[in-house]
């Protein structure tokens, strides 16, 4: 097994307040770096290898009310016209107001983080691939 | 403090102490996480039973360097907080930039998440002061993780 490639190197950026088209969004995030996965290896026989893979995936992440109160009829028809745009550019939008937020925002931060990098958790890996970059 | 600054974060730390990470699997305590640091490494140093050989067969040897530790961890947290707390790139500038107090919670929130995943969390963000923008990068990383483009 072939333990010459590098190391997990896995990041997340948050970027408040970014420019995306014509929109000014609250959060842009960047999930990126490189990953190691474990796949079959190619001769068949039931082996596995691992791989390094690159990531990069991004979401949008937008917070209602500054006031946490709940939005009118033209508010949400804007926010849902703006989500469609949002998308149409390839990027997911995820939406919470602010009620939801003042309530129980690591709720809503762990599912986005979940959702973001497809784990609950951090992955295992093997001893051999932990340590520096 | 008003009662509306004392309300945010008092529901911060109640949904911190609910999610919990890494903490409420293992232990199912989480109220630590809420506490002062020092009164954290002096517990995690005292009391933490997944310990060497040492602790068990040396125990006086130990504690020496246990009470030694606790004023060097001690002084790491409040020197690696110094930098988060204030100076370029810091967490004061990047509270600026931000719209509002949700935003806050969402953010910080976010990079907790992010660090209990072993992400690399950077925090790219525009500052504006004296009418002049500044940029700065607001980060956590381990030493064995970089910065990628």
């Amino acid at each position: 097994m072939d333990f010459s490639i590098g190391a997990r190197r896995l990041n997340l950026e948050v970027r408040p307040q970014a420019q995306v088209g014509e929109h000014r969004v609250d959060f842009m995030l960047s999930y990126y770096g490189t990953d190691i996965v474990r796949s079959e290896t190619r001769q068949g026989g039931g082996g596995e290898e691992w791989q390094e893979v690159r990531v990069d995936k991004k979401m949008i992440v937008e917070c209602d009310g500054h006031d946490f109160h709940e939005k009118t009829k033209e508010q949400a028809r804007r926010d849902k016209e703006r989500d469609r745009n949002l998308q149409s550019l390839g990027f997911p939008v995820y939406r919470y107001t602010g009620s939801e937020l003042y309530a129980d925002v690591f709720r809503s931060a762990a599912e986005i983080v979940r959702d973001l990098t497809g784990n609950e958790f951090p992955k295992d890996e093997p001893d051999d691939k932990k340590g520096g970059a | 403090m008003s009662n509306d600054s004392k309300r945010l974060a008092h529901q911060f730390a109640s949904s911190l102490e609910r999610w919990g990470g890494w903490e409420s699997k293992s232990t199912g305590d989480t109220s630590h996480l809420t506490t002062d640091a020092s009164s954290y490494v002096t517990n995690a140093l005292s009391e933490d039973p997944l310990r060497t050989n040492r602790f068990e067969d040396r125990k006086d040897e130990w504690r020496q360097m246990v009470h030694l530790s606790r004023a060097f961890l001690n002084t790491c947290l409040i020197q690696q907080l110094d930098h988060w707390a204030s100076g370029p790139g810091s967490l004061d500038e990047l509270l600026d930039s931000l719209g509002s107090p949700i935003e806050a919670l969402m953010l910080f929130s976010l990079i907790l998440c992010g660090r209990e995943h072993g992400l690399g969390v950077s925090v790219p963000f525009v500052w504006t002061l004296r009418n002049e923008k500044a940029r700065g990068v607001f980060g956590f990383f381990d030493w064995c993780q970089t910065l990628e483009s």
